[in-house]
């Protein structure tokens, strides 16, 4: 079993700050869903765990069982077993998805991958996921769909096989298709090595997907932390009750639900 | 069949036939061949006329200090192929060619040139006949001290004459690199197709880089497009690549050498291009 904690988080980008005291303890084999409005911070705590240059942290700390990635460089905390699922996958020119792959899965290990293991689970995964076959062979995310380029995020999810994986509105741009094909990948991942925080707006991926764990997230706090129970009452009521029972005002700052 | 010629300040060895006077050395390529030219010295312009019909590649290797003029003159419907090859990083050249293509005649020369010498390749294409073609694609490093400066024209003379150019360049250190694309369409030359892309990754700040695109045109009824930039390597890229566990110099490696390599692709020779993708890891790499 592992654990994922994350203490105290203040965040900022460019001297805003966003985050503003995070707690938060995912082990291995839940899955905590992250709802809240726009602009509150969900992408934001995704993007500061793995690293992104741009999100400084002011304050807390972020372990990996034992180990303190908070001075980690990106690369140093994926290779750590943390996986980032992105909302916007960058494109990436000249360089083919099976060799990126291939790239990524040697830097995790010591010895080469077997290149014919690696293109035997590299098919099976592409089948699973019913994606295009060329798509594996065609320059990373470029000319990829949005659908395409969340469930290749999903691919690569399934190929380097991490501790915990960010999942960051990987359901926008899906078609009922093929958001259960990628819950069934998902909920496949499901085990004792394998937990997950997944942040989306909508309750269909929480169907498919069932939370151990969620989480409200309002002006960079979490305000209120429960199951499956939560994702329901957000989905009937929006977040107008929490105003009232909690006694928070939200700021749905849609000008920043861009960067966040 | 495939010819060697070498020239040096005091001699042409070629088993192609030519002459040689006082101000040029004249090729004559009568029949489709592959040629590598080594040009080790020459004060006299070289000129090679490539005859009706044929299909050539040319490997131009430049191993020498000086300021060399070539000529090509490619006639009716004849299809050549050029690479230049200059492999010395100690070198200052002037390279300045001269390239005249008639009726449906095509020049084309895809050129990776990474070594760190001094540069400067003035190109000027004459499209001088109906539906003549030239695609020019360049993918350089410049690195350390390395000045170049890719001056590169194509003039539509002819109605449907197509002209297109690609300019992928890295830079780093106190490097600089120029890339000036010209697309000049004169007036009567109807239907004809200019375009360019330019792009420069740069690595440091200081780095002097510029991609400048100019397209003149004297004719309404045409097509003609531009694309320039200069710009350091995309921090979203790294970030997505090293978010999958590759670190910094790999990620890197990845950005630049994904950037060259459509243009690598389009060199014919294998041998030469696995050389250049060898060449890319050990020049880019910080």
């Amino acid at each position: 079993m592992s654990t994922l904690k994350i203490e105290n988080l203040h965040v900022s980008v460019e001297d805003k700050q966003i985050l503003k005291g995070i707690n938060l303890v995912v082990n291995t084999n839940e899955f905590h869903a992250i709802m809240g409005p726009n602009g509150n911070g969900k992408s934001t705590l995704l993007l500061a765990i793995m690293g992104h240059p741009k999100y400084q942290i002011d304050q807390g700390d972020i372990y990996l069982d034992d180990t303190k990635i908070t001075e980690l460089s990106v690369d140093e905390r994926a290779r750590l077993g943390i996986f980032l699922g992105m909302q916007y996958p960058t494109e990436v020119s000249g360089v083919t998805n099976s060799d990126f792959l291939r790239a990524a899965l040697n830097a995790q290990s010591d010895k080469p991958v077997s290149v014919f293991k690696f293109a035997k689970e590299l098919d099976n995964q592409v089948a699973k996921l019913e994606m295009k076959p060329d798509l594996a062979f065609r320059y990373l995310n470029e000319g990829f769909s949005g659908g395409e380029k969340k469930r290749n995020e999903i691919l690569h999810m399934k190929m380097l096989k991490p501790k915990f994986a960010l999942l960051d509105e990987i359901d926008s741009g899906l078609d009922v298709d093929a958001l259960k094909i990628v819950s069934d990948a998902i909920n496949e991942m499901k085990s004792e090595n394998f937990g997950c925080l997944i942040v989306s707006h909508y309750e269909r991926l929480f169907e498919m997907v069932t939370p151990t764990h969620v989480h409200i997230l309002v002006d960079g706090k979490i305000v209120k932390s429960g199951g499956y129970e939560l994702v329901q009452k957000i989905d009937q009521e929006g977040y107008d009750w929490i105003k009232s029972e909690l006694g928070i005002e939200i700021n749905n700052d849609d000008e920043l639900s861009g960067i966040l | 069949m495939k010819h060697f010629i070498e020239i040096t300040k005091e001699q042409v060895h070629s088993d192609l036939e030519y002459n040689n006077n006082d101000e040029i050395i004249e090729f004559f390529v009568t029949e489709s061949t592959d040629i590598d030219l080594l040009i080790a010295d020459s004060a006299k312009k070289i000129k090679f006329s490539f005859f009706n019909n044929i299909a050539s590649s040319l490997t131009t290797i430049i191993n020498c200090n000086s300021e060399l003029n070539l000529e090509y003159q490619i006639n009716d419907n004849a299809y050549v192929y050029e690479s230049v090859v200059i492999e010395n990083d100690d070198l200052n050249i002037q390279l300045n060619k001269q390239v005249v293509v008639t009726k449906e005649a095509t020049y084309e020369a895809s050129n990776g040139l990474f070594s760190d010498c001094h540069l400067t390749y003035n190109v000027n294409i004459d499209l001088n006949g109906l539906a003549a073609q030239a695609l020019h694609n360049i993918a350089t490093i410049s690195r350390n001290e390395s000045k170049k400066i890719y001056n590169v024209t194509i003039n539509n003379n002819y109605p449907l004459s197509y002209g297109e150019l690609n300019n992928f360049g890295v830079v780093k250190d106190q490097a600089s690199l120029i890339f000036n694309g010209t697309g000049y369409i004169k007036n009567g030359a109807k239907q004809a197709q200019a375009h360019q892309e330019s792009k420069i990754i740069t690595f440091d700040p200081l780095i002097i880089a510029e991609a400048n695109p100019y397209l003149i045109i004297d004719e309404a009824d045409v097509e003609a497009s531009h694309a320039a930039a200069v710009g350091q390597m995309d921090e979203e890229q790294l970030y997505y690549i090293q978010s999958r566990g590759i670190d910094f110099e790999n990620a890197t490696r990845l950005i630049t050498y994904g950037y060259l390599k459509p243009i690598l692709n389009k060199i014919s020779d294998e041998s030469l291009k696995e050389k250049l993708e060898k060449l890319i890891e050990t020049k880019v790499m910080l």
